[in-house]
């Protein structure tokens, strides 16, 4: 079992997706994001899965009723594409009869899945569609295309934050420095203990020799 | 003790041979130099040093989390994270877990037993029947939704490890035939056997098909229960119905099960299959988190 300070300090490291790039309230109009992408790398998929790995968790947390949706192939010919679903800006003033039917459309939306099962759903009636070219990008800049395209709001971390970061990235150094330290301390217990083993070994045979 | 004849010789041949093997003790004071004195060591009895090995304590270790100020969620806050961290993945296979950490002694009885859920998290078990074969209750239990039936053939299959299902129940009937093939050895590890005391030893085989069909097991392990609660795509309030259901369920059985040993809940812990563990403070939604039962219930 886990001990206490053990747990603790794993719960501390969420923070990780409560700041960070990526950390953002995006704006009522987006209904909700598609990503589509290879599960091998070849042929520029890396971003896509690096965004999806890295920023992803913190946009999701941040707007939890957003649903973004990944959908991966073996197609590594197809282009990398992530698509945004914006509410149009004439219908956004009836927000909340269309947010009702709009939520009720992501429903003919599958989930996320693994063997293409979940493309890309045309636009409804009160939706336009980004699309953005993942090919060969870095996950950072993919960001910056999504950040510009639907204008998030970036939050930014507070002190209290940015004192706990820094506090468990001096814990995480220190760590390292103390594991290279018990390693060490291991190996040469460990040689010692094979030495000793070698010259039982060894002296045993001798006795048995001897006899 | 030594001999005493061999103690005689030695001391015979000091006395004769070397009568003045000892040495003159020189006549020092004792109370002038006592530093040269020397104590006998020889004689002195060297207590073995034992580092006797801490006693395990009784019970597992429990800490008091409300004194150690340890972060606990409301279900939404974690399920929350937890989506936030599934985010993108196929909701199917990914699974919320449940852990209970029980305040209990570390020998003495467990908690086992299988449980129907509200929201099944798995809905298609395979079942095999044994059962004389070509019965009535063979046919019953194909239509009821069995995979294998069947005495000798269902054996042989699995005495040739071929085992394509993952509940095994017998009648009664064909106990005994049961316990002639001997298949303690295979089916025993891998938690298959049909026993009376499981419930998997039966009368009524459609019955017990379409109970366990949509129930799942779990037992205490090292103090702990974990077993799966719920699928990813599940709303807060499905997953509310389901842990309840455990909670409860799980509560009465520590009730029954306590004539000398007390064994109580101490800790619910929720986790997915990729995520953190988040303890739970037994409460749905915090109004001041700012987020809505609603707002977790849709496609991820």
């Amino acid at each position: 079992m886990r001990s206490l300070g053990e747990r603790l300090n794993l719960l501390r490291k969420l923070i990780n997706i409560r700041c960070g790039p990526g950390a953002a309230i995006l704006p009522a109009e987006v209904t909700r994001i598609h990503m589509d992408f290879a599960l091998r790398l070849k042929g520029g998929h890396m971003g896509a899965r690096k965004f999806w790995r890295e920023y992803l968790p913190r946009l999701k947390y941040h707007n939890p009723s957003i649903p973004m949706i990944v959908n991966r192939h073996d197609q590594n010919q197809l282009p990398p594409t992530m698509t945004i679903y914006l509410r149009k800006a004439g219908s956004s003033a009836a927000v909340p009869a269309s947010s009702s039917s709009s939520s009720s459309e992501p429903i003919a939306q599958p989930s996320s899945s693994r063997t293409n099962l979940s493309k890309a759903q045309p636009p409804t009636a009160d939706e336009r569609v980004v699309h953005i070219d993942m090919a060969n990008k870095h996950s950072s800049h993919i960001l910056e295309f999504f950040m510009a395209e639907t204008r998030a709001v970036p939050l930014q971390p507070t002190n209290e934050e940015i004192a706990e970061m820094q506090a468990l990235e001096t814990l995480r150094k220190n760590a390292e420095v103390d594991r290279e330290r018990v390693r060490l301390l291991r190996l040469e217990k460990k040689k010692e203990e094979d030495m000793l083993k070698r010259a039982r070994a060894a002296g045993g045979m001798a006795e048995q020799e001897e006899a | 003790m030594a001999p005493i004849d061999r103690c005689l010789a030695s001391v015979a041949r000091l006395t004769l041979s070397q009568p003045s093997i000892r040495p003159a003790v020189p006549l020092i004071p004792r109370f002038l130099a006592p530093a040269l004195i020397q104590s006998r060591q020889a004689s002195v009895v060297r207590t073995k040093k034992t580092t006797k090995k801490k006693a395990v304590p009784k019970d597992f270790k429990r800490h008091n989390l409300e004194k150690r100020e340890f972060p606990q969620y409301t279900l939404c806050d974690a399920m929350r994270v937890l989506r936030a961290v599934e985010v993108g993945q196929p909701p199917a296979t990914i699974k919320y877990e449940i852990h209970i950490n029980l305040k209990t002694a570390r020998n003495g009885p467990v908690i086992k037993n299988s449980i129907r859920l509200p929201n099944p998290v798995q809905s298609d078990w395979q079942i095999a029947v044994i059962c004389p074969e070509g019965s009535d209750i063979a046919t019953a239990a194909t239509a009821a939704g069995a995979v294998a039936v069947g005495e000798e053939t269902l054996f042989e299959a699995i005495r040739q490890e071929k085992i394509d299902f993952d509940r095994l129940i017998c009648h009664e009937n064909s106990e005994k035939a049961l316990n002639k093939a001997g298949l303690g050895k295979i089916l025993g590890p891998k938690g298959l056997m049909p026993s009376k005391r499981m419930k998997t030893i039966v009368n009524d085989v459609v019955k017990s098909i379409r109970d366990s069909a949509g129930a799942a097991d779990y037992r205490e392990r090292q103090g702990v229960i974990r077993m799966a609660i719920g699928q990813l795509g599940h709303t807060p309030d499905q997953l509310k119905a389901n842990i309840q259901a455990l909670l409860k369920k799980v509560k009465s059985e520590c009730a029954e099960i306590s004539e000398e040993v007390s064994k109580e809940v101490h800790e619910v812990i929720l986790s997915t299959t990729n995520g953190p563990a988040l303890s739970l403070n037994a409460k749905l939604n915090d109004p001041e988190s700012g987020i809505t039962v609603e707002s977790l219930s849709g496609v991820m």
